[in-house]
């Protein structure tokens, strides 16, 4: 059986560097110009902490055998939607940092343990994950439109990258040294949590 | 028997691109050691910059592949792992004595260990590893920029010490052929070598 087509793509590398260059990292921040549903898209990818937890949920649903992305997505989509529409009512806007990275560390862990997930403990953990990074989403702007275009945004993009990094992973990871690489991204997702814990615990 | 580890050339392409392009400083603010992308580039600079780091990094990995089997992942796992509990300790300011030393000793117990054809069981392999990522850890978390995005600072330095563990199996492979093997162990002694001349402040 041949590589999948997007691993024999000459494009792949080319994809890998554009993720890598640091210029993109802004986290927070609103880019001018790019109208408010781009803006809303780019968020989870310009705050390292969603970063991280994204990319665990994506490995972690990825790497799961046999393949089934229906669990996570179900849990996560509808309540990740729920959790940003709370955000525009004002009554909460963000979430206390160390709880945020608290779950990266988690799901790392079961990255690096490669751990089968209970069809219920799936939905929990992607579920939790869901509600904490829609509500560390909120706009602060007063306009409704412009909130809810945003939030819009931020929820298609939470959703796109969690379900395109499980979906690649799980059609990727076939070879032992594919799986190991997942764990060992786990590992470093575990060091990166400990010590931005430890960081905050200083504050 | 010996597990076959073979690597795309795409995917080893696609590393090294990656790892090429995140250490350009794109932004005027890579120079200044502050937000996201200075934190990011602090961290991915911090393990390069001392050669006694390096090698014991190099050195973790080298052995990983020079055991073979488990050991070539299962240590470049526990190695970034344990060290960011001494990162942790690190920004927290617990005292720990004799860091470099530490640091030192780490080169040239890991270089001998290569150098020996040391074999030892799994766990003891883990254990020593682990014990000498406290230092690291430590110095990595001690000299943490006060300005620098803790999270994106772990991420650099994290993804960094796991290239150098990269770099460290890849020259640890070599002694699947008579000459890599002279090599390698070679190689290994240079490592003690270079930790013994750290120890003694010859370097």
């Amino acid at each position: 059986m041949g590589k999948p087509k997007f691993l024999r793509s000459r494009r792949l590398p080319v994809w890998l560097v554009l993720f890598a260059v640091p210029a993109t990292a802004h986290a927070h921040t609103q880019v001018e110009g790019v109208g408010d549903v781009l803006n809303g898209l780019l968020h989870p990818l310009g705050t390292p902490a969603h970063l991280l937890i994204l990319l665990g949920l994506g490995l972690l649903a990825g790497q799961q055998s046999p393949p089934n992305l229906k669990t996570p997505m179900l849990a996560f989509l509808p309540l990740a939607a729920g959790a940003l529409l709370l955000t525009a009512t004002g009554i909460i806007t963000s979430v206390y940092q160390p709880i945020l990275i608290g779950m990266a560390l988690c799901v790392g862990t079961l990255v690096a343990l490669e751990a089968p997930l209970p069809r219920l403990a799936c939905m929990a953990l992607f579920g939790a994950a869901a509600l904490a990074l829609g509500l560390d989403s909120g706009v602060e702007t007063r306009s409704t439109v412009t909130v809810l275009k945003r939030l819009f945004g931020t929820w298609v993009s939470l959703g796109l990258v969690v379900f395109n990094l499980a979906y690649y992973v799980s059609l990727w990871a076939k070879q032992k040294w594919q799986k190991v690489g997942i764990r060992v991204c786990g590992s470093w997702l575990i060091a990166i949590s400990f010590l931005v814990l430890a960081f905050a615990l200083r504050r | 028997m010996r597990t076959q580890w073979k690597l795309p050339k795409l995917a080893v392409l696609g590393l090294f691109g990656t790892w090429l392009f995140t250490l350009m400083p794109l932004t005027a603010a890579a120079h200044t050691g502050t937000g996201n992308v200075g934190g990011l580039l602090s961290g991915m600079k911090h393990p390069v910059s001392g050669l006694d780091h390096i090698v014991a990094m190099v050195a973790v990995g080298i052995w990983g592949a020079f055991i073979g089997g488990r050991a070539m992942w299962l240590l470049p796992v526990v190695f970034p792992v344990v060290m960011a509990f001494g990162g942790g300790l690190g920004v927290l300011a617990f005292p720990l004595p004799a860091v470099e030393t530490g640091i030192a000793i780490s080169a040239v117990t890991l270089g001998a260990m290569v150098a020996l054809a040391a074999r030892p069981p799994l766990w003891v392999a883990a254990v020593i590893v682990g014990f000498f990522a406290i230092f690291h850890g430590y110095a990595h978390g001690a000299e943490l920029p006060a300005a620098a995005n803790a999270l994106t600072y772990a991420v650099g330095f994290v993804v960094v010490t796991g290239l150098l563990h990269l770099c460290g199996i890849a020259v640890g492979l070599l002694v699947h052929w008579p000459w890599g093997r002279i090599a390698v162990r070679a190689g290994g002694g240079v490592i003690a070598g270079i930790g013994v001349g750290f120890l003694f402040g010859l370097i």
